[in-house]
């Protein structure tokens, strides 16, 4: 049964605000890429009302918006003194030097790029395959390994996840 | 040293930091009621799009056929007088939702504007596509970027024009410019030297407007081929590209990419050069099943599309990427047809070394 694009608004903005926050990291940047999604998903509600899930494919657009959103694109310069900052952080074992880490991996993550910081949280708070991620974004498998690497090696984190999303290939993949 | 559990614990504490959903709520009431037509006025809409929809007939009839540059979404609007571009028609990359075909620039790998030094600031041309040209500022020593450049192909009015809360009118180079914020953001639009459409935006306060105007001083117009790491011998027929981007991160070193559009949405296919950063990744590490020139290389396929990647000694690997979308066309051999006519080009994390996209890209 379609969903009116009023009830939509009325039950689903919320999550979908909660997850723009943390797709982009700046509520007022989420406040923004949701408004505009929201105006062009009203000019299409006939068809996305009709979806099986209409809020994954706004969400959809939600990501869309964000890499996009060209001035907020690409903004990756991981300085060296972040690095030191971190080194110091890394070699406090007491909760004041585990405080300094957390904080420099926020102020890691708010300097990734959109594509980089879009395909970690689709990877790691969305649970989402490289494939759905690539599917989401446009672009190749190998693409979002590229986004999520660099991700990960400005973040400085050590992905020793096994079977992580990010491994390469995933089941039904194959290597040719 | 952090980890993934970490990095997922702080964004679900951003979630506490969640948008305001009324105000969203107002705001989008607002822009609906501006769409919305009133039932009881249906006659004066439906009239003005039939006669917009005639006088734009009638403009394009006048001038012998074309078709209306595609615009990203919210982003920027064409003016009515837009020119027609001879080019053939080739996708600018597109997200999943966008199926829009953009036409390119006609030298979609040259930058259309420079800028000269700023103290105070770094600042490179980064992004160069069909939609617009980008460059990134920084603050040397910083932690982060502070904002970027955006310069528009010709006749192209930013939508940011409209969206300008309390604008003021200020002078760039002579040209009246508008300055102001849109959303998080302060803004200054100009037109360089009275031609294209350009915009720094950033995180500056309000109060350091001369900043912008500084840094807009800097941006000319110019004619420059975007510079590659990689010489690409061969292409299939019928690939054509949209988009650069060029990267400078201090741990990951520099990256190229360019895109290659065939006609149909979305990108058909993006080759890349850059550090190894893949294999110091445990999760994506570098599965050799393949060689190109001698050199170890990663096919893969599966339900994302190919990709095929090589490593180099020097440390960079070059990887062709081709999305699902794309690629029941370019099979396996394709893809190591295009890896093997690739030559690295400069040394990778020397961008001074890099050759013009005018050598880079096959003739």
């Amino acid at each position: 049964m379609a969903v009116s694009f009023d009830d939509f608004v009325a039950d689903r903005l919320a999550p979908v605000l909660r997850f723009a926050g943390v797709l982009t990291g700046d509520r007022h940047l989420a406040e923004d890429v949701v408004q505009d999604v929201l105006v062009k998903a009203h000019r299409s509600w006939d068809r996305i009302g009709g979806l099986d899930v209409p809020e994954a494919y706004v969400r959809r657009m939600v990501v869309n918006e964000y890499v996009s959103w060209r001035r907020k694109w690409a903004r990756i310069v991981p300085r060296a003194d972040v690095g030191d900052d971190l080194d110091r952080g890394r070699s406090e074992p007491d909760h004041a030097g585990r405080l300094a880490e957390r904080a420099d991996l926020e102020q890691r993550l708010a300097i990734l790029p959109a594509r980089q910081r879009a395909v970690l949280v689709l990877r790691y708070y969305e649970q989402l395959t490289d494939a759905e991620i690539a599917d989401a974004l446009g672009c190749g498998v190998g693409t979002v390994r590229g986004y999520a690497s660099r991700g990960l090696a400005t973040l400085r984190i050590a992905a020793a996840e096994p079977a992580a999303p990010g491994v390469p290939l995933r089941k039904g993949d194959s290597r040719a | 040293m952090p980890d993934l559990a970490e990095l997922v614990d702080v964004l679900r504490e951003q979630e506490r930091h969640a948008p305001d959903a009324d105000a969203v709520r107002r705001r989008l009431a607002q822009a609906l009621a501006t769409e919305r037509p009133n039932p009881r006025r249906w006659l004066l809409p439906v009239a003005a799009v039939v006669a917009v929809a005639l006088v734009a007939v009638g403009v394009t009839l006048l001038a012998g056929g074309g078709r209306d540059r595609s615009t990203p979404p919210g982003r920027m609007s064409t003016a009515p007088t837009a020119p027609m571009s001879t080019v053939p028609s080739a996708p600018r990359p597109t997200g999943g939702t966008a199926t829009a075909v953009h036409e390119p620039w006609p030298h979609p790998l040259r930058w259309s504007f420079a800028v000269a030094n700023v103290p105070g600031y770094s600042i490179y041309r980064e992004q160069c596509s069909p939609e617009d040209q980008m460059a990134r500022v920084t603050v040397p020593g910083a932690n982060k970027d502070i904002g970027g450049i955006d310069v528009y192909p010709d006749r192209v009015r930013p939508d940011d024009l409209d969206r300008v809360r309390r604008p003021q009118s200020v002078s760039v180079n002579g040209q009246p410019a508008t300055f102001g914020r849109v959303g998080g953001e302060t803004v200054l639009l100009w037109q360089v030297d009275g031609q294209a459409w350009a915009e720094v935006s950033g995180d500056w306060p309000a109060s350091q407007r001369d900043e912008l105007v500084r840094i807009a001083r800097a941006v000319r117009p110019a004619d420059a081929p975007v510079r590659m790491n990689l010489r690409i011998g061969w292409l299939p027929a019928g690939l054509v590209a949209t988009n650069s981007t060029f990267y400078d991160a201090a741990h990951t070193g520099p990256y190229f990419a360019v895109e290659f559009g065939d006609g149909q949405a979305g990108t058909a296919m993006t080759i890349s050069r850059g550090q190894d950063v893949q294999s110091s990744q445990p999760d994506s590490a570098f599965h050799r099943n393949a060689t190109v020139n001698g050199r170890p290389a990663e096919y893969a396929t599966g339900s994302f599309g190919a990709s095929l990647a090589v490593r180099y000694a020097d440390g960079s690997v070059v990887l062709v990427d081709v999305p699902k979308d794309h690629a029941a066309r370019y099979d396996r051999a394709t893809l190591f047809r295009i890896a093997g006519h690739l030559t690295p080009a400069g040394t990778w994390s020397r961008p001074s070394t890099w050759i013009p996209s005018s050598a880079g890209l096959p003739h």
